[in-house]
């Protein structure tokens, strides 16, 4: 896993040093800080028109030099398929062609790579109503950390169609847990199991 | 000999081949037991009897270390409590005594 994303931070941080200041710029503010075409128009002094225009050409010229240097289409558009869950999943990657989704007020450089989020790193957030910080971190997350684990894992072999399938088992697996960590869950469970389903 | 038999703390089937597994190996993470367990344990379900048997105390879990510009969440680690290890030798031995044909 960890092969494949040094090698992809790499690719994308050499391809980044190719392109022009301009769009360089817009590139970095969008997805290195998660700032809207609004925000970045402010601080680049120009019309947010004019950034989602550069924005578009940067892309381009971006996905121009990725294949250049052997970056398959497929592995970028793995990380593209639309997400099994309800929850808004900000993830865009450099090659996606949509138009910028705004960012959702985060704090800037909250996560060390935005370049690349895998599923389910906001569903967490969504159990802390129901369930105790303690058991989210020991029930909930290490499911999230598995899917995201094998969901890198099979991006990294170029294998999209597994990748889709591990995000949604993983979901699956997920909402189980929930159900399962109720002591109704708990009753349905050991029913279950005397039956051998489960 | 079944006068302790109350005494000795139950062990589920799949909380046993937990232990099992760990005693065997040390430490795990949850996903490799569930690999390993050939279909026994569950990838949804195996977080829920790990957190249950980490509150009796038979066993204990940590974060895996990693460099910080890791992608995703860290995963849990979890290897077996002295206490765990007495349990499961004494739900072995009972098993082995009570239950006819009983393999390990």
């Amino acid at each position: 896993m960890s092969d494949y994303t040094d090698h992809f931070k790499e690719t994308i941080s050499t391809a980044l040093r190719e392109l022009s200041p301009e769009h360089r710029e817009v590139i970095e503010l969008t997805y290195f800080s998660e700032q809207t075409s609004s925000d970045i128009a402010a601080v680049l002094g120009i019309s947010p028109q004019t950034v989602r225009m550069r924005l578009f050409h940067a892309r381009r010229r971006l996905r121009r030099i990725l294949e250049q240097e052997g970056v398959t289409r497929s592995m970028l558009e793995s990380s593209e398929i639309p997400p099994a869950n309800p929850l808004p999943e900000p993830g865009p990657t450099p090659q996606e062609e949509s138009p910028l989704s705004d960012s959702q007020g985060s704090p800037p450089h909250r996560s060390p790579s935005p370049l690349h989020k895998p599923p389910g790193h906001q569903i967490g957030r969504f159990v802390t109503f129901f369930y105790s910080e303690r058991t989210k971190a020991r029930v909930f997350d290490p499911i999230i950390a598995d899917l995201q684990h094998e969901y890198i894992e099979a991006l990294g072999k170029g294998e999209k169609w597994k990748a889709g399938w591990v995000r949604v088992r993983g979901y699956w697996g997920f909402w189980k847990a929930v159900g399962l960590q109720t002591v109704i869950g708990q009753i349905v469970g050991r029913i279950l199991g005397l039956f051998k389903i489960n | 000999m079944l006068d302790n038999f109350e005494s000795i703390p139950r062990l589920s089937a799949k909380e046993a081949l937990i232990l099992q597994m760990l005693i065997a190996s040390g430490e795990m993470y949850g996903l490799q037991m569930v690999e390993e367990s050939e279909g026994n344990l569950k990838r949804g379900t195996v977080y829920v009897t790990l957190n249950r048997m980490e509150d009796k105390g038979y066993l204990s879990s940590r974060q895996e270390d990693r460099r910080s510009e890791a992608i995703g969440l860290p995963r849990r680690l979890y290897r077996p409590k002295a206490h765990g290890v007495r349990v499961y030798g004494a739900w072995e031995r009972l098993a082995t005594e009570l239950i006819p044909g009983f393999v390990k």
